[in-house]
């Protein structure tokens, strides 16, 4: 074990905060051939309120996936994808819950990758004609994901889960919020959430990290940013208990689509805490439903699932839902075996040896993500905004303890808290 | 530029290709066994239902939960198993990875017992009164069917595949990659059976490794783990022929809100062809990158798309452009992509697209070794094509296409089928 950590220590990234108020991490990989790198905001798309000096302001649905849409264009009208494609390098961003990550790779020219990253990020160019024709293809963006079966049933699953928390949006919006979208929402909200002050850089490749160090210096030197506005993000209050207890909708498909979600209303405030519960999760779904658990070829011999079925757990401090399901021919039946599956563990607890080999399992899952330069870095923006290090993954991984998953069992996967949301076929039944 | 290459040896008591590749850069060790089988309208749907009941229970682990448990116990071994299309080939796929010694608590190296327990997977099947056991058969069909079934609840990829076999019909290329429902239903424990053992005794074994255990030891543990087979067939790919018939238009409704265009066009050119590394680049400058030609046009310029790319199937000779749209921009949309490709036949095209491919073509070749399922993936297609050019040789080749080599490869290319699924109003 002490070998282990002090192998993955070498994997721990120098963390350095320039004069900017950019906070970045560089982490000299050898033998990668890509170089990469992530730059963070903190705002996601269930940010729709912030307040800043006692006033409150509102921001509407789909406002941190449009800012991520302008953010590549630039002032002579031309195209981030470009410069980045001259650079030979190619970029992408993408806007989650609770943040939007910008990135690029490249096996050359990195470090003028790495300026117009901070560049196209920290400066918005809008006009008014850009901000219509963006409209057009984020329209088209929400048409696509309208068809798409596997997301629509989780984003009902959420709308029952949640009264009022904005996780229950569309991380696009509506057509209607897109349309309310102007020039002085998005200017207002790079301003106060792209501020260096809270963005998070990660560096990672094969590199000498003394220039890249110098790269950043330079380019954060050169330019000018107000004051950093203190902002706390609001609306993120949500009552306990689920607002609907089922929903169905009919679509052009193979197959009915079940998923469950307990929503989990007790949320921890530290880091740790949230990892460790994480974890815990992990650890339970795989002992109850896992591949090696004995309910999962029961259901599938029963004729219940497929290889698809899955459970799992996604929280942070404001949220939390574990959700189960997959495609199958009787979603009644399956729910109802479900929940006696549960019902069940909740009678004979837990054993210690399935917990052993759950340890090992996600043990090792982990370690394979880690061979990915993406993975490592989108993990560690994540730690670090809630304080912790990658070894911290292994040591609570070592502390969870049978008794926290007892009280994730026997407290969390509470049958009162329990949504379900069902796509089904046109013609079914 | 480093020397990821890896090196080929071939096992003649096996029938076994071993395609070798050893490096320290990764956390794990990783493995693909491939059984390439020809595509074949009849055989189809037993060859993908095979990997899927052997993966259920072996004579060593005749409980799929028992099988489960003991790759989890060596630190979550992840051995999958899939069915793929490349080309007219169909490939049963077992992969696995391991997390290797020096990221474990314990310093035993646990590679020999994940490859034994592959091994018996395919070699050592349970076996019940002359066949497959049953219930795993019938589990096994009812997935595979449901996969199938499913591919509905996918749109973009259905109506590619769609696409496929409008354009293909009659090629075995038609045929899916799990073969069809109704052969599906009629096969029996028994016949699997005698398929496997058929499959089992002719057709080659390509074994890629990637990770830190050298040559000599990955060689004696596949010849500790694998049994004796003499007489396997050789894999041989077809040249690309280009079928002489008129275009073909297919317009398809469903219940969708927006409309997916395929369009398909035969290239006349494979892996082997001296044109390859051109039709690469012609494809990235006209489609496979942001900086490409369709997504400037049509999503950039009309914002007609949120989605908008090309790409190739390199064994079969195809290239295919993908887009959402509405419906009623069908017509113009088809028109900007043909206006496009025509601009780039007649050669209005600047230096600088041509160098802004050959970097991200580049850029994707080298930035493959930094995942070791992108090289194996990469190399079981070179495998398949008898393609031994090294990533090093086919990007010096890249370099050197011109805009004139891109013209003559796109002017030559023809487009064979347009296919729309349509969105229709709820109740039509």
């Amino acid at each position: 074990m002490a070998g282990l950590k002090e192998t993955l220590l070498k994997e721990t990234p120098e963390i350095k905060t320039f004069n900017s108020g950019l906070t970045a991490a560089l982490w000299d990989i050898p033998g990668y051939q890509k170089k990469y790198a992530l730059l963070g905001s903190p705002l996601g798309s269930i940010h729709t309120g912030v307040e800043i000096g006692g006033s409150e302001y509102s921001i509407p649905e789909g406002t941190a996936h449009f800012l991520e849409h302008k953010l590549f264009a630039d002032k002579e009208g031309g195209n981030v994808f470009d410069y980045f494609a001259s650079l030979g390098a190619s970029c992408n961003a993408y806007t989650g819950f609770v943040g939007t990550s910008y990135l690029f790779s490249t096996t050359e020219n990195f470090s003028s990758c790495l300026e117009l990253l901070l560049d196209f990020v920290q400066n918005l160019y809008l006009s008014p004609e850009s901000i219509q024709k963006e409209k057009k293809v984020i329209l088209q963006e929400i048409s696509m994901y309208k068809d798409h079966p596997g997301w629509r049933v989780f984003h009902n699953l959420l709308q029952n889960l949640y009264f009022q928390h904005p996780i229950r949006n569309d991380i696009a919006g509506t057509p209607q919020s897109v349309e309310k979208i102007d020039a002085e929402i998005l200017n207002f909200c790079h301003q106060t959430f792209y501020h260096p002050e809270s963005l998070l850089l990660a560096v990672i490749g094969d590199f000498q990290e003394e220039r890249i160090t110098q790269v950043i210096e330079e380019n954060q030197a050169g330019k000018k940013f107000s004051r950093p506005p203190r902002f706390r993000f609001t609306g993120l209050e949500e009552p306990r208990g689920i607002k609907k207890k089922e929903t169905r909708e009919k679509f052009s498909i193979g197959q009915p689509i079940l998923q469950m979600g307990f929503k989990i209303n007790d949320q921890p405030e530290q880091g740790i805490k949230l990892l460790e519960r994480d974890l815990a999760f992990a650890l339970l779904s795989d002992i109850l439903f896992g591949t090696g658990s004995p309910a999962f070829y029961d259901l599938y011999d029963e004729g219940l699932i497929d290889d698809g079925f899955s459970a799992g757990f996604s929280g942070e401090e404001s949220f939390g839902h574990f959700v189960l399901g997959g495609g199958t021919n009787h979603p009644e039946k399956l729910v109802e075996r479900v929940r006696e599956i549960i019902k069940q563990a909740k009678n004979d607890g837990i054993q210690p040896q399935d917990l052993e080999r759950a340890k090992k399992k996600i043990w090792g899952g982990f370690v394979a993500g880690l061979n990915s330069l993406e993975v490592l870095a989108g993990q560690f923006v994540k730690d670090y905004r809630r304080g912790l290090e990658l070894v911290d993954h292994f040591s609570a991984l070592e502390r969870v303890n049978f008794s926290q998953l007892e009280s994730l069992l026997q407290e969390q996967l509470d049958f009162s808290n329990l949504s379900l949301s069902i796509v089904e076929p046109k013609q079914w039944k | 530029m480093s020397s990821f290459n890896f090196s080929r040896h071939f096992l003649p008591e096996k029938g076994i290709w071993l395609f070798h590749q050893e490096t320290k850069k990764f956390k794990t060790n990783s493995l693909k066994c491939i059984l390439p089988l020809p595509l074949d309208r009849e055989k189809a749907s037993a060859n993908a239902l095979l990997p899927f009941v052997l993966y259920r229970g072996s004579a060593d682990f005749p409980e799929s939960i028992d099988l489960i448990r003991r790759l989890e116990e060596l630190f979550g071994t992840d051995l999958s198993v899939d069915v793929r299309k490349k080309g007219e080939w169909q490939l049963i796929d077992f992969s696995l990875e391991t997390v290797n010694s020096d990221f474990l608590p314990e310093t035993r190296d646990i590679f020999p017992d994940v490859l034994e327990i592959l091994s018996g997977v395919q070699f050592k099947p349970l076996l019940e009164n002359g066949g497959f056991r049953k219930s795993y058969v019938e589990g096994e069909k009812r997935t595979l069917e449901e996969e199938i079934i499913n591919l509905k609840n996918n749109k973009m990829e259905y109506a590619l595949e769609r696409c496929f076999q409008e354009m293909c019909q009659g090629e075995p290329f038609s045929v899916f990659r799990y073969g069809d429902p109704e052969q599906i239903r009629k096969i029996t424990p028994e016949e699997l059976f005698e398929h496997h053992r058929k499959i089992s005794s002719q057709t080659p074994i390509f074994i890629f490794f990637v990770g830190n255990i050298p040559l000599k030891q990955v060689k004696e543990w596949v010849n500790n783990s694998f049994p004796s087979r003499e007489g396997v067939f050789e894999v041989r790919t077809n040249g690309v022929i280009i079928p002489s018939r008129p275009e073909k238009v297919v317009v398809e409704k469903d219940t969708i809100s927006q409309g997916k265009l395929n369009i398909g066009y035969r290239t006349g050119i494979n892996r082997r062809d001296l044109d390859f590394p051109s039709l690469l680049v012609a494809n990235g400058l006209l489609g496979s990158f942001p900086h490409s030609r369709l997504f400037r046009t049509i999503r950039e310029e009309h914002g007609l798309a949120y989605y908008i790319f090309s790409r190739l199937e390199s064994t079969k000779g195809l290239l295919t452009v993908s887009a959402g749209i509405d419906a009623e921009k069908f017509e113009e949309t088809i028109d900007i992509i043909e206006k496009e490709w025509q601009k780039i036949v007649r050669n209005e095209v600047n230096e600088q697209e041509i160098n802004f491919t050959q970097k991200a073509l580049c850029s994707q070749l080298k930035i493959s070794e930094d995942n070791p399922f992108q090289l194996m993936g990469i190399e079981i297609v070179n495998a398949i094509n008898s393609f031994g050019q090294s990533r090093r040789e086919l990007m010096e080749k890249i370099n050197q296409v011109s805009s004139e080599d891109v013209a003559r490869v796109l002017g030559r290319i023809k487009r064979d089928t347009i296919y729309f699924l349509k969105p229709e109003e709820e109740g039509n």
